[in-house]
């Protein structure tokens, strides 16, 4: 399903991000990334999806190269959901969902927020999946933070995309509000069969709600366990 | 949530959503576009404009004129480069008295620092006072005051840009971040101290970036004061086109335009090295 192979970034300023990462996953798995921040997490998920250019090695999405021939088709195939939700805040929730379709919306109506009612539809039932039907034309301002993070999940979801990416999704939030997003991640995963790779750095609630947990230190992997395999050592390599 | 999860397994779930839709444009969006359609074709009717008239016959005259401007004349260059160079150090002043009134003016015309409502209004009214008298009226009357010459058209300038400058300064006042204010005040600072520690900093590149927004500005505007009789490159342009003497103005034009070029990149440039 995805396949990384020997990743490296180098940021242009010239220090390293990530030092030749390789991951494989499997379709339908929930997988976490623990580590600490600089780490390499944001930019490892930055690069499958082409928000960031690699420096070197290989990522496979769905058995396809990802260069920038296949970027479009890639940003097609997965959502993302940030850490500060990354919403446009003056537009309505169901506007900001609708946003996770332009890729293959009219390229022409679409300046003009002019969507098909099948589209419409599909934003709505986006919406209603995360719990959020009632407050579809709602400006995305008025919402609460954890509201705000559903509405990213409709918005990434809304194109079913192979492959969930998630960017520290519940660090901006409080502990209720973080247990029902990575509820929803899990339910998303079960019942659609979307494959989740989630940045975190509560150990417990990585624990929890996902299948494997993948420790990134200093731009390198030091762990790859499924959850109930992990012990004290691991987590040791990563937080002291 | 009146939709229960019982529901969505409904077959005619997707009319039933549908029941939720609402047009992308709303009404009020609508209205307002159409009101506005109205009052454009309003004005450009009761001001009696004709853009078809505008392309057909105003185009012959237009080309008659311009073919009178060129070649532009520099012959007297010498003379205009002293003037435009006059006109440089007109803005220049007048950007200097207008940033150095403006600091206390914007500092107490800021709803969050005002120390009280009366001085708030009475420097709010200075400010929109001057901003609403445009320069080359002030000039005409410091013209007529004290004589013509470069001193009517710096104050000119700096008067109405005084008014521009403290409105920009109390507005990003207003706006600055609380946060660090509430550390401040936390830590029993007085309210000058806050000003020092917690106001300035906040409002230091976009102080500095407006102020060479006007100097801009006047430039600009200076090398147009000379014309009521306010010194500077204005005066060259007026005599021109009195004389009918159209290669002088474009050569006027170019100067103009090369010294705003440069002013614009020199600004551009300095702004970018200060965060």
């Amino acid at each position: 399903m995805l396949e990384i192979n020997d990743l490296k970034k180098t940021f242009e300023n010239g220090s390293p991000a990530l030092k030749g990462v390789n991951l494989k996953i499997n379709k339908g798995e929930f997988v976490s990334i623990l580590g600490p921040s600089g780490s390499g997490k944001t930019t490892l998920l930055r690069t499958i999806n082409g928000l960031e250019n690699s420096s070197g090695g290989e990522i496979y999405l769905d058995n396809k190269l990802v260069d920038n021939n296949s970027i479009f088709e890639v940003q097609r195939k997965t959502g993302m959901i940030f850490q500060e939700f990354n919403l446009v805040n003056n537009l309505s929730a169901i506007n900001n969902v609708l946003t996770g379709l332009l890729n293959s919306s009219n390229k022409f109506l679409s300046l003009f927020y002019l969507f098909t009612k099948d589209q419409k539809i599909e934003a709505l039932k986006s919406l209603e999946t995360v719990g959020l039907l009632e407050k579809s034309y709602n400006r995305s301002d008025e919402l609460s933070g954890g509201q705000r993070q559903r509405v990213g999940i409709a918005r990434a979801i809304i194109k079913r995309p192979l492959l969930l990416l998630a960017d520290e999704p519940v660090a901006s939030l409080d502990p209720k509000a973080a247990n029902l997003i990575l509820s929803l991640l899990k339910k998303i995963n079960k019942e659609f069969g979307t494959t989740i790779l989630c940045n975190l750095h509560q150990v417990d609630l990585a624990k929890k709600y996902s299948d494997r947990l993948v420790g990134l230190l200093d731009g390198k992997i030091i762990f790859d366990e499924k959850s109930e395999n992990i012990n004290k050592s691991n987590l040791e390599k990563i937080y002291v | 949530m009146k939709r229960n999860v019982i529901k969505l397994k409904v077959d005619n779930k997707d009319k039933d959503l549908a029941t939720y839709l609402k047009p992308q444009w709303s009404w009020k969006t609508l209205v307002t576009i159409a009101i506005f359609s109205f009052v454009l074709v309003f004005v450009v009717n009761d001001l009696e404009i004709d853009f078809i008239k505008l392309v057909t016959d105003s185009s012959k005259y237009f080309g008659d004129i311009l073919s009178r401007m060129l070649p532009p004349d520099f012959s007297n260059l010498n003379e205009l480069v002293y003037a435009m160079f006059e006109t440089i150090e007109i803005a220049f002043l007048g950007t200097f008295i207008a940033i150095v009134l403006s600091i206390p003016l914007g500092l107490f015309s800021a709803r969050n620092l005002a120390p009280n409502y009366f001085v708030y209004l009475i420097c709010k009214t200075i400010v929109i006072f001057f901003r609403a008298i445009p320069e080359f009226i002030i000039a005409m009357i410091l013209v007529i005051a004290i004589g013509f010459g470069a001193m009517p058209g710096v104050l000119a300038l700096g008067l109405h840009t005084m008014g521009f400058l403290a409105k920009f300064y109390a507005e990003d006042i207003e706006h600055i971040n609380k946060g660090p204010i509430d550390a401040l005040k936390s830590s029993g600072a007085t309210k000058s101290q806050i000003i020092s520690f917690g106001v300035i900093p906040q409002i230091l590149p976009s102080f500095v970036a407006n102020n060479l927004y006007i100097l801009d500005r006047n430039v600009r505007m200076a090398t147009m004061l000379g014309i009521v009789g306010a010194g500077g490159i204005g005066y060259e342009l007026q005599s021109s086109f009195r004389m009918f003497e159209y290669e002088r103005v474009s050569a006027i034009i170019i100067l103009i335009f090369v010294t705003i070029f440069i002013i614009d990149h020199l600004s551009a440039f300095i702004r970018s090295k200060i965060k």
